[in-house]
């Protein structure tokens, strides 16, 4: 497996695609920059910056969870690399768990480059006012988030086949995940114990990326509990465990 | 070698093969011969356990592929269709390719690994390439490096899917001395092709697969005996009860 997360990783760092990221993620939080210096609603500059950059990052890493590995995976597939790769494992299990590392391991890259950018930008606006430590909130969640999104898509891709399905049905999971979000104190509040069971089920079974999201404590620097990092990391754990394991089953099995 | 033995394959109503059974013998030069469609490339992928079949059974050396998982290390493999990752360089591609056959500790020191690469593109007329990317390569360079990648790890059979398809005259030509090398080496050549005149100048045995039955699997000096006949084209149209 190292092999293919070592040489998917040269190849993808190499690629325009990711190359273009990096370009379009330094113009985003440039962009953030520029709107904090504009707008400033948040009443500080770097707050703006804080808050329009790890939110334009954001959705530039789930865009690109969402989309590059199966537009990837498909291509090798249509060009018959990945039957070469095939040939030579014993499982085809291998070839998918290391693509998934090899990904997870380009987004942790943007991830932390992007927390450096806003940062750095961040203390060039006002050094005295901001702690740049509490951007480690941002790394941590979006490296989990990442995960949770990454092992979704690699399910559905396994399931359906097809790379823009995968990925948009993914977006959709995610948009409902969002909309579920509530669930949790309609289950609480609700009487009847089947439907208090099906809320429950809606709200823990759909993605829920709000517990990965510690904006405000970002910005109003605060910090997160031990406890509440750990039930983030372990529902991430166990999101993504289940889905990746799933995922490796039905791709290992699947005719191709 | 490969012994194939009943293979029945199908794809929803559609039946693809149905109770194949063929044995490859080892060093042979074994061409395999069908019109679109005729199930070439399903019974390779059967091979490869891309997909599995209904029922039969496929053994190299004697041994099931089901109970050998490692019978993958014995293989070289080229697609119909293959274009290498082209943000890699020709060196990096071929040592992928041999360490996910390999453990890398077990590999030769580096040196070395780029000493066999460097004979490998020589020997498949790619000398000095290995620090060339492969998006500069042309389309044939590609299929040349394809067939590089099947010689990583020193098989003992290869299995070739259309490897003349794509290839300029010279590049059939070159293409053909290799085979012809490797298979004077000892190595047992499986290939699936169109082309007959190409089969009858090369192989030492042929087969013929027509809607998914077995027409005829003999040594090609044999077939043509048998048909009376000089050309391969001729026996393929018997064969096959084409009229026109």
């Amino acid at each position: 497996m190292k092999p293919i997360i070592r040489y998917t990783i040269l190849e993808i760092l190499r690629s325009r695609i990711y190359l273009s990221a990096l370009g379009l993620l330094l113009i985003l939080v440039g962009v953030s920059w520029l709107g904090g210096k504009i707008n400033d609603n948040f009443g500080a500059v770097w707050v703006s910056i804080l808050s329009f950059g790890m939110g334009l990052s954001q959705i530039l890493v789930t865009a690109i969870a969402l989309f590059l590995p199966v537009f990837h995976m498909a291509m090798e597939y249509e060009q018959g690399s990945a039957q070469v790769f095939w040939a030579k494992i014993e499982s085809r299990s291998i070839y998918y768990f290391g693509k998934f590392c090899a990904f997870w391991i380009l987004l942790v890259l943007l991830i932390v480059l992007a927390a450096l950018v806003i940062g750095g930008l961040a203390l060039l606006s006002d050094a005295s006012l901001i702690q740049i430590s509490f951007l480690k909130y941002f790394i941590f969640g979006q490296i989990l988030q990442s995960a949770c999104i990454l092992s979704l898509v690699f399910l559905l891709y396994a399931l359906i086949r097809s790379p823009v399905a995968a990925s948009l049905l993914t977006l959709l999971t995610i948009y409902f995940g969002i909309l579920f979000d509530t669930t949790l104190n309609t289950a609480l509040q609700s009487q009847s114990f089947f439907l208090k069971l099906f809320y429950y089920a809606l709200y823990y079974g759909m993605p829920n990326l709000s517990y990965f999201n510690f904006e405000n404590h970002i910005i109003y620097q605060q910090n997160l509990s031990i406890s509440y990092l750990s039930g983030s990391a372990l529902y991430a754990l166990c999101f993504t465990g289940v889905c990746v394991n799933l995922a490796n089953v039905v791709f290992g099995r699947r005719e191709v | 070698m490969i012994l194939i033995e009943n293979l029945v394959k199908n794809y929803g109503k559609n039946k693809v093969l149905q109770g194949v059974t063929l044995n490859v013998p080892r060093g042979g030069l074994f061409g395999f011969v069908g019109v679109n469609g005729a199930g070439k490339s399903t019974l390779i992928k059967c091979l490869l356990q891309f997909v599995l079949p209904q029922s039969g059974r496929i053994a190299i050396d004697g041994k099931s592929i089901l109970e050998f998982p490692s019978y993958k290390k014995i293989l070289g493999y080229l697609p119909e269709v293959f274009q290498p990752p082209l943000d890699l360089r020709c060196g990096e591609f071929l040592n992928y390719c041999r360490e996910l056959l390999q453990n890398r500790k077990r590999l030769q020191g580096k040196n070395n690994a780029s000493q066999t690469t460097e004979s490998l593109l020589r020997l498949v007329g790619l000398p000095g390439q290995q620090h060339t990317l492969i998006r500069h390569l042309s389309k044939g360079m590609r299929q040349r490096l394809g067939l590089a990648q099947t010689l990583v790890h020193d098989p003992k059979i290869l299995i070739l899917d259309e490897p003349f398809s794509g290839l300029d005259p010279i590049g059939r030509h070159e293409l053909k001395a290799l085979l012809r090398t490797l298979h004077g080496e000892g190595m047992t050549i499986f290939f699936s092709s169109h082309n007959l005149t190409e089969i009858q100048d090369l192989c030492t045995h042929l087969a013929i697969l027509h809607a998914g039955f077995l027409q005829a699997s003999a040594p090609v000096s044999d077939l043509l005996a048998q048909h009376q006949e000089t050309n391969l084209e001729n026996v393929f149209l018997k064969l096959v009860r084409y009229t026109p």
